[in-house]
């Protein structure tokens, strides 16, 4: 017979807290291999062909990058609002709602010089996704709603609002839910590596911006205030429902960029599948970031390798795409597994102790 | 006349699918853990039974067989959210995912395919010779009796058993319920399987009784207004009824007012669901207490932490 029994413990180091980390993810990728293995395919052969995808040619890396581009976005975005504490579900909601506000400007604006366009549909789509965070946000500051359930169900509605002009006023020539290319004022500058293009560039930006507001300056002081204890944040004089309807707003700005920059970035248009799931994504690169915003940077990067790996699996290996999402939901799981291993010392204790 | 009763009959039997989620929901809300996952439950419960009911043709072993796969799922939350101490609602998000992910990578093979046999709807005696009524509500198959029941029984269980207490306490004070000799991991994993087995049960009663079909994704967030009708429901099994059927309405309300020839776009009517979903939350929250709200609700319970 025996025992576990948990011992409380001090915060792990930073070292240890990255074992851990990577140790989760080496047991969510073994469990992948068995789903994939359960479709008939070599688990290893198919890791090979991923980091191969991936990593194995110029082009390569720089679909990586260009996949994690979005994720960069949504997971700060995801990042900011739970820094204080606020689960926004609905970065894919805000991020279709922000590219649909720009491509309104696109299809019926006037054609402006590049620059002046394109800071324009930034802006808008900033806007859009500020605005489409903004419904939760006061319904969550004046009704107490939860946010989990109206962030989410707000994004099968920003869907729906796409699929409305899509299959509308928007539809493209050949009758296709997509609309007209865009033209190349509203497309944003390559930036000479592959596809790349400059929302890689804004998205850095934003990392380095986001992380001394954070840490460095008096906003960022209450933002963790607010965040770390509500209590705390009060007595401070701190005015809590402005400062949470104005995380909201910025979570969804981030949000509604990642739009903007896919349909100005790589789709040239816009169509139903401009996300592949990256404000669900995004959850996870900030959940598994602990809202640090550099370290977004290199989830993000991870993510990315395997939505992408995920593709180029489906495409060779005939293995259905869904192993993406599976894999995520894998990481997931045991990240919040591994999380009792850094908050106790586990002890086996022999006989009837 | 003919028509509204289509649309009241159809909204009973499409209420059926939130209904059992809802009172899943409930049992495990009540004994304090949330669980985000009852989309990715229902997800898996559609795809399992539609799997078993399509290789076996039993359509019983089929929805008994997506219970036991919602009870599977209900137990990984448990784990991780009891014995693991993670985060509920990261958990949640989680189940959801796999769910959708598990759900797609399997079903890939179900698509398109038929069931040879389905459930026959059965007329009761008598009852369904009332005019309009009799119409409405007793000419459907048996799992839609069987929800006509099912929130009574677990009402009854709630307020008048031991077990119901125990649950109930697990949710509202689970300190002090252990000192009164509750086990509160065991009555919580408890909770939380059973609310996972109504959970997949639901989804298989949407895959193969109600649209006889598997679609990747079919569910359409219908797990998440399960959520909010739990709210909406005030935890109580009986108000449960109201909030599934009325939402089974309102499904219908799109194909309704097609019919009228109301002047609305049609693909915005899809968000209707979804929309009213907030409003109910919404109504709730002006009304003010959510009497109901069990106090641990969220919170992790660690038994030696009172040592």
């Amino acid at each position: 017979m025996y025992k576990v029994k948990l011992e409380q413990r001090e915060r792990v180091s930073n070292k240890q807290e990255l074992f851990i980390t990577l140790y989760a993810i080496g047991v969510a990728l073994a469990l992948s291999g068995i789903f994939i293995a359960l479709n008939g395919v070599n688990p290893f052969v198919a890791f090979w062909k991923v980091l191969l995808s991936s990593f194995g040619s110029t082009y390569g890396i720089s679909e990586t990058l260009l996949k994690a581009v979005p994720l960069m976005f949504t997971g700060l975005s995801v990042a900011i609002a739970l820094n204080s504490k606020i689960w926004n579900i609905g970065a894919e909601g805000q991020l279709y709602f922000g590219a649909i506000v720009a491509t309104a400007f696109v299809l019926h604006g006037p054609v402006l010089p590049t620059p002046i366009m394109l800071t324009i549909l930034l802006v808008l789509g900033a806007v859009g996704g500020a605005f489409w965070a903004s419904i939760p946000a006061f319904l969550k500051i004046k009704f107490k709603m939860n946010e989990v359930i109206s962030t989410l169900l707000l994004n099968y509605v920003a869907m729906n609002i796409a699929d409305y002009f899509l299959f509308g006023s928007w539809k493209g020539p050949d009758n296709f839910p997509y609309t007209v290319e865009f033209p190349i004022q509203a497309r944003l500058p390559k930036i000479g590596f592959g596809r790349l293009h400059l929302g890689i560039v804004i998205a850095l930006l934003l990392v380095v911006v986001i992380y001394v507001i954070i840490n460095y300056t008096k906003t960022g002081y209450k933002l963790r205030l607010t965040g770390s204890s509500l209590k705390a944040a009060k007595y401070a004089g701190i005015d809590i429902k402005k400062m949470m309807f104005a995380v909201f707003l910025f979570s969804g700005a981030l949000a509604g960029l990642a739009g903007v920059i896919q349909v100005t970035g790589i789709e040239y248009k816009l169509h139903q599948h401009i996300s592949s799931g990256y404000g669900y994504t995004g959850i996870i690169v900030a959940w598994l970031a602990r809202s640090n915003p550099f370290v977004i940077v290199i989830f993000a990067l991870f993510l990315s390798v395997l939505l992408k790996g995920a593709d180029s699996l489906q495409i060779a290996m005939h293995l259905p795409a869904a192993v993406g999402t599976v894999t995520q939901a894998l990481i997931l799981f045991a990240i919040l597994g591994s999380e009792l291993f850094k908050n106790y010392k586990i002890k086996f204790l022999w006989g009837n102790k | 006349m003919n028509d509204l009763i289509t649309i009241l009959f159809t909204a009973i039997a499409s209420g059926t699918i939130i209904l059992y989620a809802t009172i899943g929901e409930i049992i495990t809300e009540r004994s304090g853990i949330l669980n985000l996952g009852v989309e990715g439950m229902m997800l898996m419960g559609a795809f399992f039974g539609y799997f078993v009911a399509y290789h076996t043709g039993n359509l019983f072993f089929a929805i008994a067989a997506a219970g036991a796969m919602g009870g599977l799922m209900g137990l990984i939350h448990a784990f991780i959210t009891i014995t693991m101490r993670a985060n509920q609602v990261v958990s949640g998000l989680a189940l959801t995912m796999f769910g959708q992910g598990v759900s797609a990578f399997f079903g890939i093979g179900l698509v398109g395919k038929t069931l040879k046999n389905s459930f026959e709807p059965i007329a009761i005696p008598l009852l369904h010779k009332i005019p309009v009524l009799g119409e409405v509500l007793f000419n459907h198959n048996i799992l839609v009796y069987i929800a006509f029941i099912l929130p009574l029984v677990v009402w009854f269980i709630f307020v008048k058993t031991k077990w119901g207490l125990a649950i109930r306490a697990a949710g509202e004070e689970p300190l002090s319920s252990e000192i009164m000799g509750i086990h509160v991991v065991k009555v919580r994993y408890i909770a939380t399987i059973v609310g996972g087995i109504l959970i997949g049960i639901s989804g298989a009663y949407l895959s193969v009784a109600y649209s006889k079909l598997w679609v990747e994704g079919m569910t359409a967030g219908k797990g998440w207004i399960t959520i909010a009708l739990v709210i909406f429901a005030n935890w109580n099994p009986l108000i449960a009824y109201t909030g599934a059927y009325l939402f089974g309405a309102l499904e219908q309300l799109g194909l309704t007012l097609q019919k009228f020839n109301i002047a609305f776009p049609i693909i915005l009517l899809k968000s209707i669901p979804y929309l009213f979903t907030i409003l109910f939350l919404l109504f709730i929250s002006l009304k003010g207490k959510r009497s109901n709200l069990p106090k641990a609700l969220g919170i992790s319970y660690f038994r030696e932490s009172r040592e």
